[in-house]
């Protein structure tokens, strides 16, 4: 139940989010510099996320461990979705790579 | 930014009348709508995939409604992450539809209140490089309206079936295929288009340091920290450009 809870109050701030303007109309203003975070909390969530599903953590002295295998994967989908910008390539190029890097590397 | 403010009018290139409005919204909501397929399907199996149970994983799809946002809820509530870091990972993932909401606002000025509450619901990348592509002065409000709800409720009708049909189609998909990668896979198709710029790179960096930093803490920390990480680096890297 927490589960559909917290998707729920997350589904009302994705929502609060797009609304916020468009309701309010002129009574809100965003700053520039705000704006420019916004932007920028983005792309740090979204490599904050990559890097936490790739990173494994170490019972060891080493804080972190990055298994090659994975870390091939999303190099390939990153160089895919720069190169040809598609989805669906990008998460071929990750899936392929990793399926051959396990193979390989074991 | 909208130079000028002016009404949600919209009409279709080319097209020489707004009507039947909520039919053009709908017609040119199909290639998208195609496109999207392969991203609804693998965030499906990705859910099916997941810690988190079939139906709760779909119910992302209306609730929160817009694909990164829901992987990160499901990420984080997948490895057991508190209420407040999946609300702080959603909020921080949709502030985009912030500026989205600025720059359309113009747009909605005019519109009864229920659209202007209710309409935003629909607002997601697709429907928004949809719509602001498609202004004009020549249209009424109604037909503005008409065009963003058709175009909008096309994608959304079509994404609950396109992500339902990825979660029924997820556990066929042999294990070799390491479908556990599916979400940082789509993950990367999402991230590194929009990096664009030196401080888009070094908000992404930082962010990436911190999740690696944060693979030894709770759940969720890590997308906590990388907020101000990410704000931290891109400021470094707009003044060293500016330097």
């Amino acid at each position: 139940m927490t589960t559909f809870y917290a998707f729920a109050l997350a589904g009302l701030t994705a929502w609060a989010l797009r609304a916020m303007l468009p309701a309010l109309g002129s009574r809100i203003s965003i700053p520039a510099t705000i704006e420019r975070w916004l932007g920028d909390a983005r792309h740090a969530i979204l490599a904050a996320l990559i890097a936490g599903a790739v990173a494994e953590p170490s019972g060891g002295q080493v804080w972190f461990t990055l298994p090659p295998a994975s870390l091939l994967a999303v190099t390939a989908g990153a160089v895919a979705a720069s190169k040809v910008r598609s989805i669906p390539l990008t998460t071929l190029a990750s899936l392929g790579t990793l399926w051959i890097a396990t193979l390989v590397l074991g | 930014m909208v130079s000028a403010p002016f009404q949600l009018q919209w009409k279709r290139p080319g097209a020489g009348a707004c009507e039947p409005a909520a039919l053009a919204g709908v017609r040119d909501a199909v290639p998208v709508v195609f496109g999207l397929a392969p991203l609804g399907l693998a965030l499906g199996a990705a859910v099916a995939d997941s810690h988190v149970s079939s139906f709760a994983g779909w119910s992302t799809s209306p609730l929160i409604y817009g694909a990164s946002a829901q992987l990160a809820a499901i990420a984080v509530v997948g490895a057991g992450g508190t209420i407040f870091a999946t609300l702080l990972a959603v909020a921080a993932i949709n502030t985009r539809t912030l500026v989205y909401g600025a720059v359309l606002r113009p747009e909605f000025r005019g519109q009864p209140a229920w659209f202007r509450w209710l309409g935003p619901y629909l607002l997601v990348d697709p429907l928004f490089a949809l719509v602001s592509g498609r202004r004009t002065l020549s249209c009424e409000n109604d037909a503005g309206r008409r065009y963003y709800l058709g175009a909008g409720l096309a994608i959304w009708t079509s994404w609950q079936v396109m992500v339902a049909a990825g979660i029924s189609l997820g556990p066929v998909i042999p294990s070799a295929v390491h479908l556990e990668f599916a979400v940082p896979a789509l993950l990367v198709a999402l991230l590194v288009p929009g990096v664009r710029s030196h401080a888009a790179f070094a908000a992404a960096a930082g962010g990436a340091v911190a999740g690696i930093a944060g693979v030894a803490l709770p759940p969720g920390v890590a997308v906590m920290l990388a907020v101000p990480a990410g704000a931290f680096a891109a400021s470094l890297a707009r003044r060293w450009r500016t330097t």
